[in-house]
């Protein structure tokens, strides 16, 4: 027999392949078909989903929870948005009740997601003792959500830099860009005579990956496309000012190097509560920098941009009962005297808190840990925090809680991205590659998309 | 044994028993592709995510007064048409050329094939570095902006896909049987006339083919589409998967899914108008 | 002579036109951080050719000490749900290829129109049924739809048409053997260059998944290595670059190891293992079979 024949014969009369073959069969059918869901323990527990860690952190509002539920445990699951959604679309998200970003609550309300608050809480109109947001919040006098945490942008005049140039700091509750063109006229200063400028207004913006966006004021802007769905008035009511407005003399460049920094009398911010720089609290602590609103559009209501977090009960919760306590905890009288040192971007209630919680040595910070390969924080009773009287005065509390109820939102999905676009638009145009009505066009199209026209 | 076999005749060479062994990939696909998409279809129906009537056609019908899913349309054949074509035509040349006595054509092939199997993320970080708004090409040479950003996907897609549309056609046109060109060409035809009379007519199988897997392609780009100009683009690059991804976000998966049939069932129906036409030029010949 | 030389000369310059994007990325993945930051932000035009540094991969992976781990996770998923793929692909294609019936041609004609259905439309059901078996988030559902595709069982279908005679189907149905044998012995060893090309399609296929870890993994630490960039690209311009040229590496890689594997000669006899495609094995068969009659 020759090897070719040999090799043959042993091939075809081996069986041990399809022994194998048939095995290999019989364990992928298993494996596929027979793995068993896992059942969860029946406990005391909800679950909330969350989108950033901080907003796993609702000491008062957990510690008013456990008081109606001593055994209870709080879940926080942190989700990124598309994965969220995905969950939510698929009805698979295991969730109570959601913190998220305002313009994702919206779409979860207007897609049926939510459970109105009269049938989870049994709340039928929007509490009065909650920061006035009601024009965000319900729809059709009914309330789906209430607020969590709120940012907003505002100002800070610099005292040292003002008595320096001779201006008294005067509080006001509203200017408008017009005022702000004024008063940018004339900047920049040089108050040592030296020939050198070394006061400026304000600080420009700054947008990485646009090198004709360095350097300018896009606040005026960014108010209008936050509450407007048309770039139609703007062109033709606001585009003028606005031309004078975003690359001006007196916006200083960051990004310079200088041998010696040239001060600013406004600084923009829109980190937490305003709180701090009120006035008379901030006066009486000496601080040189006071609150200021950001300047509003000419002819327009007050508002202030900013981001809103807030929470709602899913329509599809195993534990609707739960989720309407967790509801009821967040307006109750034990949540809203309290408040947390860290988190002032928290107090949401017309009332000033009392108290503020303090975790001296960092132990009840939001720890997430990998479970079934996703992030998971539980929060179990039985925490001891330290308490300390809250130190603002009544007044400072008044006047921040009624700027921040002044807050308008974007709602665009996928800010980042819609910014951008905004970025690229202006870009084009401040290098004149595109006309003003190329720009009305082009701002027209962005804002209907992002709006949902 | 061997008798047996004539016996069953085909049935014995390949009995239906062995059909088993397509389980494995039908199980896997159905759980993956065809059950899901059956849900899809079904959720399109449905207009809201809770007590919504079971059926209502009203996302159809308001897809198509929606003019942004109009734009989206519009969009999509504008750039994938000429797209598709533009590949198709530089792919069969450069087949063609390697066809001929090149030096290190097979290098030059491995290399026109690479950037298909590229990741996106990557590509897309070099294509900002070149094509990006603050980029020194963009600075210098800049028509309507627009028509830039038009330019640059499609430098993108066609850079991505010549390779293996290249790759399909030198394959076919291996497979022609060289003693009809030597034929046509001893009777004194022209390279001309032997490509475009001859090798060219051959070639109708892999075309469409070609046109099938640049389609599928084209479906797979919106990475590229999206990595590049995110969840807005400007007005001209706005594709139907941009559309269906906005309403992601909006988590109205019903518009989503109506869009996505509506642009799935015209891809479908242009592959069967194609596979339609190949199959009666083949009954001609 | 002189035909030759200018298509020679044309095809090198079209080599070199369609390799300038890959040099760029290189030369700016060894810039130092400090530049490829503003190169990134446009602040520097991009730069042509520089001294090699490596600054920006230590850089990179000092800030992800991770890397590594998931760079060999993120390979050990793609080899294997390719691998998984080919096997699934191989017996899928031989048999819509050789074997008749109108289940099969619907069957090819669903396949085929299941790929032009854009991803959005059966990714979030899909993750809804997975969640009714019972599995949770993982990093390994995502490998599925690569694992499972259809593409491969399509192409396989084409090939084996053309690379598989019936003649040797016959053969061995006459010697009574059985399907295992056939394909160890005939259709996988015809098939293995095209395997190896599909190998490397879904290996890349895998690699390049940008949807399902969008939409389907909130965990960050369970996302791919190159849809990780897409989040770098805001956060960290200055390493932006080492970490794409990273992603890229293992493609070439595998381009030249299938290139390698796919033409070169066959394995020994002796070891009765299956060829590649100049098998002796088979063609020694028809021979002896042939010699008999």
């Amino acid at each position: 027999m020759d090897g070719a024949e040999r090799t043959v014969r042993i091939l075809l009369k081996e069986k041990h392949f399809d022994r194998f073959c048939s095995f290999a069969r019989l364990i992928f059918v298993m494996v596929f078909f027979v793995t068993l869901p896992v059942i969860a323990q029946a406990e005391e527990r909800i679950r909330i989903i969350v989108t950033r860690e901080q907003d796993a952190q609702n000491w008062p509002v957990e510690e008013a929870f456990f008081t109606i539920h001593p055994e209870a445990e709080i879940e926080y699951m942190l989700y990124s948005e598309e994965p969220l959604n995905a969950r939510l679309i698929s009805h698979t998200s295991d969730a109570d009740l959601v913190i998220l970003p305002y313009n994702v609550m919206i779409a979860l309300e207007e897609k049926g997601y939510l459970e109105y608050l009269d049938v989870a809480a049994d709340i039928h109109s929007y509490p009065e003792q909650l920061l006035d947001l009601s024009r965000l919040l319900t729809r059709d006098g009914r309330v789906f959500a209430l607020p969590v945490s709120l940012y907003q942008e505002y100002w800070l005049w610099d005292q040292e830099v003002g008595d320096a140039l001779g201006m008294e700091y005067q509080e006001v509750t509203s200017w408008s860009w017009k005022d702000y063109n004024t008063l940018a006229s004339s900047f920049p200063c040089d108050t040592d005579q030296d020939g050198i400028s070394d006061t400026y207004l304000i600080y420009g913006q700054t947008v990485a990956a646009f090198p004709t966006l360095q350097n300018v004021n896009l606040g005026m802007l960014f108010q209008y496309i936050s509450s407007h769905r048309e770039f139609q008035t703007f062109l033709q009511e606001h585009l003028q000012l606005f031309t004078q407005i975003v690359t001006d003399d007196a916006l200083l460049d960051m990004n310079v190097t200088r041998q010696v920094t040239p001060k600013v009398l406004l600084h923009r911010t829109s980190l937490d509560n305003p709180i701090t720089f009120m006035a008379p609290d901030a006066l009486k602590n000496n601080n040189y920098l006071l609150f200021l609103p950001p300047p509003s559009l000419p002819g327009e209501e007050e508002m202030a941009t900013g981001y809103l977090w807030a929470c709602g009960v899913l329509h599809d919760s195993a534990s609707k009962e739960l989720a309407g306590d967790f509801i009821r905890a967040m307006v109750s009288e034990t949540a809203l005297q309290f408040t947390s040192k860290t988190r002032y971007d928290q107090i949401i209630s017309v009332r000033k808190p009392s108290l503020e919680y303090t975790d001296s040595l960092s132990q009840y910070g939001p720890e997430f840990v990998s479970v079934e390969g996703f992030p998971v924080y539980t929060v179990r009773p039985g925490r001891k925090f330290l308490t300390s009287a809250f130190p603002y005065s009544e007044e400072a509390f008044r006047k921040s809680q009624s700027f921040r109820s002044r807050l308008i939102v974007n709602t665009a999905p996928y800010g980042r991205d819609f910014y951008d676009a905004v970025y690229v638009i202006l870009q084009e145009w401040l290098d004149k590659q595109i006309s003003d009505d190329t720009l009305c066009e082009e701002m027209n199209y962005l804002l209907n998309l992002a709006g949902g026209a | 044994m061997r008798n047996r076999v004539e016996m069953k005749g085909r049935k014995g060479i390949y009995p239906a028993g062995d059909l088993c062994w397509l389980l494995p990939g039908l199980l896997g696909w159905a759980v993956f592709m065809a059950f899901p998409f059956g849900k899809t279809v079904m959720l399109s129906f449905r207009t809201q995510a809770n007590n919504a009537p079971m059926f209502s056609a009203e996302n159809y019908l308001r897809l198509f007064q929606d003019s942004y899913y109009l734009l989206s349309v519009k969009n999509t054949l504008l750039f994938f048409i000429p797209a598709i074509s533009v590949t198709w035509v530089i792919g069969l040349a450069a087949a063609r050329v390697l066809l001929w006595p090149v030096k290190r054509k097979n290098t030059f092939l491995v290399i026109l094939l690479v950037p298909f199997f590229l990741p996106a993320s990557s590509v897309t970080v070099i294509w900002k570095l070149i094509f990006g708004n603050g980029s020194v090409l963009m600075n210098s040479i800049r028509p309507n902006d627009q028509r830039w950003k038009y330019a640059s996907l499609l430098l993108l897609y066609l850079w991505k896909n010549i390779g293996i549309t290249a790759t399909v056609y030198l394959v076919s046109m291996h497979a022609i049987d060289g003693r009809i060109l030597d034929a046509a060409r001893s009777d004194g035809a022209s390279e001309y006339k032997v490509f475009f009379l001859i090798q060219f007519p051959l070639l109708r199988k892999a075309t469409i083919y070609t046109a099938f897997f640049l389609m599928i392609c084209g479906v797979r780009f919106f990475r590229e589409a999206y990595l590049m100009f995110g969840a807005y683009p400007a007005s001209n690059l706005f594709f139907v998967q941009h559309y269906m991804n906005l309403y992601f976000a909006r988590l109205d998966y019903s518009r989503l899914s109506a869009a996505g049939i509506v642009f799935s069932a015209g891809i479908l129906a242009i592959t069967a108008i194609l596979s339609d036409l190949n199959r009666r030029k083949e009954g001609d010949i | 002579m002189k035909n030759k030389l200018l298509l020679s000369v044309i095809v090198a310059l079209l080599a070199i036109i369609i390799c300038i994007p890959i040099w760029i990325l290189i030369v700016q993945a060894v810039c130092p951080p400090e530049d490829a930051r503003n190169i990134s932000l446009f602040l520097q035009p991009v730069r042509l050719i520089t001294t090699p540094d490596l600054q920006q991969f230590r850089t990179m992976i000092a800030r992800h000490p991770d890397t590594w781990k998931y760079l060999s996770r993120d390979i050990l998923y793609c080899a294997v749900s390719a691998l998984v793929q080919c096997f699934i692909a191989n017996l899928g294609g031989f048999l819509l290829a050789k074997y008749h019936g109108l289940f099969l041609k619907w069957l090819t004609t669903l396949y085929a129109c299941s790929l032009l259905i854009p991803l959005q439309l059966y990714l979030i059901p899909a993750h809804q049924t997975i969640r009714e078996i019972g599995w949770n988030e993982s990093s390994v559902l995502m490998y599925f739809t690569v694992a499972f595709s259809p593409f491969g069982a399509l192409m396989m279908r084409q090939v084996y048409r053309q690379v598989l005679p019936d003649e040797w189907i016959e053969l061995f149905r006459m010697e009574d053997g059985r399907f295992g044998q056939l394909c160890r012995i005939v259709v996988f060893p015809a098939g293995f260059p095209a395997s190896c090309v599909l190998y490397l399609i879904s290996f890349a296929e895998g690699w390049n998944m940008i949807e399902q870890p969008l939409y389907l993994i909130s965990d960050t630490r369970l996302h791919p290595i190159a849809f990780r960039l897409y989040n770098l690209y805001i956060s960290e311009p200055d390493v932006i670059c080492s970490a794409a040229m990273l992603a890229l590496i293992p493609i070439p890689l595998l381009i030249l190891i299938i290139l390698w594997l796919a033409f070169r000669p066959a394995f020994s006899i002796e070891k009765h293992r299956f060829r590649g495609p100049y098998s002796c094995e088979a063609s020694a068969a028809w021979e002896w079979i042939q010699s008999r009659d």
